[in-house]
């Protein structure tokens, strides 16, 4: 059942076909800019290497991560809103659908859309235009899955806010939005922060999600430091995991109780 | 309708806005909040950039702040009291039928949805942009006179009416294609450009965003001029000109547009 609905997911994705083409020149647009930056800035720098990483490096970096940063765009805080607001959710309790796995599935489906839809054609473009070089290593794509894990669990955690707020949910998505683009390294690389920011980013579980995958594509992270790295992952997803069932209990107790 | 009644709406619709606002008081903040730290991202990710370097192609850190205030001041002034014609309100208003019930109405249609859409989270937006524009001229020595505040707000002027054409342009499409909204959103990816000062770009970037969609006259070609730097400084001072002329050549687009929907009665 959870591959049909992400199969739907799929499918409505293919009816907005204005909003792909402009999300995919949006995409596009923000990889130039971002590539003439970096050339500007090598320039400026005057070095072959920015804290060890290269001019080829640092373009590998933005388009992967133009793509990674998909993640981000998720919706279910809006759905999971809606869901609560319009009293969806107290019909869905009564059938036997797990909620949390629901969305799983839907996420699941956009991402796979993304990727194929508007994932692919950054690729080509950059590998023709900005002559980007392929993952150091095929853990890479391991580690960009555990990331959509992450992502999801704290998009789904933010997103069942709505059980206990009464006003939008808004806000909160656009915090969650701007904090995981500033501290994640997906704009910037971590390395490049000044000390006691990239050791908040490092506690964080954003960096988890972007910066990561992204480090191991472009081979910055050595055997045990992949190894680590992934572990990191892990730890994660198992504590943003329970953390979600924990509060999905919560959330689904305060419905059944006082009726949504 | 005549200014002043329409003047006596405009006061009226802003009375019932407030209302709305403070009914919605958390909603309220939190939305002019958001919209501020949106803004201070692009300074906090030039500011992560400058730990590391000095200057990008002869701009310091200040000077970009400025160049970034310049635009966000103009996009929040739009957004707080121009939205109404942006193309994502265009569109739901065409899609839900509430334009078709404005223009049985005895109001310009035009003058009525710029009036009755103001929107709070464009202050977080204005706020932010002053403060960035502030801190960013005096950061970078640029003296606040009397005389280079009235040139500043002259090129504000300019601007505002550069963007606001921009969007103008892209709300007229909305009678033709129905998905239009989304077609906004490149009004922001455009906006990503400017950015950064034309000087990292090639001639054919330079060429398209001076002389096509001239947006680099929002920000880049008025910061030339106040921080004394470039070729062509004295080119900001026809900022106000491209602004008016936009205005007039999307004004012309909108009432095509409208005229072209009212006689197909779709």
């Amino acid at each position: 059942m959870y591959k049909e609905i992400a199969l739907t997911s799929f499918k409505e994705e293919i009816a907005y076909r204005v909003e792909f083409v402009m999300s995919l020149i949006g995409s596009l647009i923000q990889l130039i800019v971002f590539w003439f930056l970096w050339n500007a800035i090598f320039k400026a720098y005057g070095a072959e290497t920015l804290k060890g990483f290269t001019l080829p490096m640092m373009i590998t970096y933005i388009s992967i991560s133009t793509i990674l940063t998909f993640y981000n765009k998720s919706m279910i805080e809006y759905l999971i809103e809606e869901d609560v607001k319009t009293g969806f959710i107290s019909l869905i309790l009564t059938k036997p659908i797990n909620y949390p796995l629901y969305y799983l599935s839907r996420e699941t489906g956009r991402i796979a859309f993304f990727f194929l839809t508007r994932g692919l054609p950054i690729i080509l473009f950059s590998i023709f235009f900005l002559n980007i070089s392929g993952p150091a290593s095929p853990i890479f794509f391991l580690s960009m899955i555990l990331g959509f894990f992450i992502n999801f669990f704290i998009v789904f955690l933010t997103g069942i806010w709505s059980f206990w707020t009464s006003g939008s949910i808004w806000g909160i998505r656009f915090t969650r939005i701007v904090v995981s683009e500033t501290l994640s390294g997906s704009i910037i690389p971590i390395y490049l922060f000044p000390l006691w920011l990239s050791t908040i980013a490092n506690v964080l579980p954003f960096q988890a999600i972007y910066s990561t995958p992204l480090l191991i594509y472009i081979g910055k992270l050595s055997g045990s430091e992949i190894f680590n790295s992934l572990l990191i992952q892990l730890f994660w997803i198992a504590f943003l995991g329970v953390l979600t069932v924990f509060a999905w209990r919560r959330a689904e107790k305060k419905t059944t109780v006082q009726g949504g | 309708m005549n200014f002043k009644e329409y003047l006596s709406l405009w006061k009226k619709l802003i009375k019932l806005n407030v209302k709305t606002w403070m009914e919605y008081r958390a909603d309220f903040f939190i939305g002019i909040f958001a919209m501020f730290i949106s803004n201070l991202t692009t300074i906090i990710f030039f500011w992560v950039l400058f730990q590391n370097i000095v200057q990008i192609n002869g701009w310091t850190f200040w000077q970009l702040v400025f160049l970034s205030g310049l635009s966000a001041l103009s996009v929040g002034i739009w957004h707080s009291f121009l939205v109404g014609l942006a193309p994502w309100r265009v569109e739901r208003y065409i899609r839900r039928g509430d334009f078709d019930r404005i223009l049985v109405r005895p109001v310009n249609s035009f003058i009525y949805l710029i009036i009755s859409n103001m929107d709070d989270d464009g202050f977080g937006d204005l706020f932010a942009g002053l403060l960035i524009v502030y801190i960013g001229a005096t950061m970078s020595g640029i003296l606040l006179t009397p005389a280079n505040v009235f040139l500043l707000s002259f090129f504000i002027f300019g601007a505002v009416l550069i963007f606001f054409s921009l969007t103008l342009f892209i709300s007229s499409l909305c009678f033709w294609i129905v998905k239009s909204g989304a077609i906004g959103d490149i009004i922001w990816s455009l906006l990503r450009f400017i950015d950064l000062p034309l000087d990292v770009y090639n001639p054919f970037v330079t060429f398209v965003l001076t002389f096509i969609v001239p947006i680099a006259f929002i920000n880049y070609y008025p910061a030339q001029l106040f921080l004394g730097k470039g070729l062509y400084t004295q080119a900001a001072y026809i900022t106000p000109v491209i602004g008016i002329v936009s205005f007039i050549i999307a004004y012309k687009f909108w009432k095509f547009a409208v005229k072209n929907y009212t006689s197909t009665g779709s």
